[in-house]
């Protein structure tokens, strides 16, 4: 498992990462998420369906959400994204 | 029958002892008693099998020359492209005509050419993720260790395929563990190669920046067979990469002398840990001690964030591909797609490129860690499998697999089994190396499996079939 820690060394390059910290949401948070929120993310997704489902997706979206916000936690300078457009024809 | 590896199968068919049409019979007699109770196949092609089988064993009469894979049996993972029949991604939803015009993947053209018979096409995980539905019209695949558990997915049919002998070998394909994870839970041998290593064209894609294809068997050395027709540029892959391709059959010297390699056991990556693990990883660590290597701990740099980088990333390319399917034809996916897919509707296009942001991070941060170890191996997963009755809770247990993490780096990375549990299901352990250099990897698997045999064990289930 990785280390802990805010400063790390990748080839002689810093980066300021928290490296795997332990989850940093306090225990009985509550959830990021309601059945509001999911059903307007539906709505923009052009996804229509019944309240079983949406409770579904909720619960599910809701687990994953802390390794959402761990990385939305991360400054990472001025690192660009690992994609690149290929300008080629075919 | 006796249940041969490739390169067994490949020995007897140049000694003349045995025919390649034999060989396709054996593996049709293993499908014809274990299809029905398994789930390894969607369609079979045996009359164009046994065609190709009879030119194989006429071109190993005349003394003509072979293609490294003649007249051995190979499924096709079905969601791959063949020229014998449509692909269905073991889906309602994926239209029958999308294979028409494609023919051959070019995988499956290469595995043709070599001489390769291609015997149908294997189950998967619908599009290549979630679980099984049983309420679709498709088969549930049971793991022949104990037929009460799963497979792994989503390459289920090559998994069970292969450890059963219905093929000696096979394609799966892998976005966050498909190949890696089945092969796992399956006791056998499979290898995601470098991202762009394998050309993906001709199968339908799932996560565009993660998908693999690439080979399952009994072995190391099979795997190695395989990977050295399937490996090589082809300009209908965007992300395929043009690099020079080793031999790396060529490489299995089975000497490990000098080869540094990090062991991370992941004790803290997930809740759920099989007891058996620790102790099946200690005897790995000796035997790879014993053929020369030196073995020291190692922490896997931003596991958590890659881990996560891979789910969001995956989620939402398969979110683009299927938005207008979801959106009109929502009941016809499996729940598990669903339940999974759908969930890229709480990322943003900010957590998307965060999430590519990382990756780049990350491979700099393992890029330093393989300055200091040629090799790095962890537990493929932290348990050996799960009810088939249990899986309506899969999607809170994909962080027991350890695989993704290299999908979001892109580095080569080879599973073999290590083991049983008490219960005896197979335990496995991921070998992985440098971008580009899966002969240190196929290297590393092959000398392990010379000094152990758990890739030569046989499952319960052939040893009360007839064919066993």
């Amino acid at each position: 498992m990785a280390e802990t820690g805010s400063g790390h060394t990748v080839a002689g390059e810093k980066f300021d990462l928290p490296l795997s910290p332990e989850v940093t949401e306090p225990p009985g948070a509550p959830p990021l998420y309601d059945v509001d929120t999911v059903a307007a993310l539906l709505k923009v997704a052009d996804l229509t369906l019944d309240e079983e489902w949406q409770a579904k997706l909720l619960a599910t979206i809701n687990d994953l959400q802390p390794a959402v916000h761990r990385l939305r936690a991360l400054d990472l300078g001025e690192t660009p994204p690992a994609t690149a457009f290929d300008p080629r024809w075919s | 029958m006796e249940y041969l590896t490739i390169a067994d199968a490949l020995e007897a068919l140049r000694e003349n002892k045995t025919t390649a049409t034999e060989l396709l019979q054996s593996a049709h007699a293993v499908a014809d008693e274990l299809d029905s109770e398994l789930g390894i196949y969607l369609s079979r092609f045996d009359e164009q099998a046994m065609a190709a089988a009879a030119e194989a064993d006429r071109i190993y009469a005349a003394g003509e020359p072979a293609g490294p894979l003649l007249g051995i049996p190979l499924g096709i993972k079905d969601i791959i492209s063949t020229v014998e029949g449509e692909t269905t991604a073991q889906s309602l939803v994926l239209d029958r005509a999308w294979g028409e015009g494609i023919g051959d993947a070019v995988v499956t053209a290469r595995l043709r050419a070599a001489g390769g018979l291609i015997t149908g096409k294997l189950t998967t995980m619908e599009y290549a993720t979630g679980v099984p539905d049983p309420t679709k019209p498709f088969p549930v695949p049971r793991n022949p260790w104990n037929t009460e558990y799963w497979t792994g997915g989503s390459s289920s049919g090559t998994g069970n395929g292969v450890a059963t002998g219905a093929v000696l070998g096979g394609l799966g394909t892998d976005t966050g563990g498909s190949i890696r994870i089945p092969a796992a839970f399956c006791g056998i041998s499979g290898i995601k190669a470098t991202f762009g290593r394998v050309p993906k064209s001709g199968c339908v894609p799932l996560g565009y920046s993660l998908d693999n294809i690439g080979p399952m068997a009994r072995s190391a050395r099979d795997c190695a067979i395989m990977l050295n027709v399937l490996a090589g540029y082809d300009a209908s892959d965007a992300c395929a990469v043009d690099e020079p391709v080793d031999d790396y059959v060529a490489g299995l010297s089975g000497d490990l002398s000098g080869t540094r390699i990090g062991l991370d056991r992941l004790t803290g990556a997930w809740s759920e840990r099989d007891p058996a693990i620790d102790a099946a990883l200690d005897a790995v660590v000796e035997a790879l001690t014993g053929l020369g290597a030196t073995v020291v701990d190692v922490s896997l740099p931003l596991w958590s964030e890659l881990s996560a980088a891979t789910r969001i990333t995956s989620r939402s390319e398969a979110f683009a591909y299927h938005a207008p399917d979801l959106q009109s034809r929502w009941s016809d996916y499996f729940a598990a797609t669903r339940q999974g897919v759908g969930t890229a509707v709480a990322y943003s296009g900010a957590d998307y490129v965060q999430a590519q942001r990382v990756r780049r991070v990350g491979q700099k941060a393992v890029a330093g860690l393989f300055e200091t170890v040629d090799l790095v191996i962890t537990p493929t997963s932290s348990v050996a499998g799960w009810t088939i009755d249990s899986l309506s809770t899969m999607a809170e247990r994909f962080g027991a697999m350890h695989t993704g993490y290299w999908n979001a780096v892109g580095n080569p990375a080879l599973v073999v089994p290590m083991g049983f549990n008490e219960i005896g299901l197979p335990l496995s352990v991921q070998i992985v190396g440098k971008p580009f250099d899966e002969v240190a990897v196929l290297r590393a698997g092959d000398a392990y499996q010379r000094v152990t045999d758990w890739h030569l064990a046989v499952p319960p289930v052939l040893s009360a079939a007839a064919v066993a």
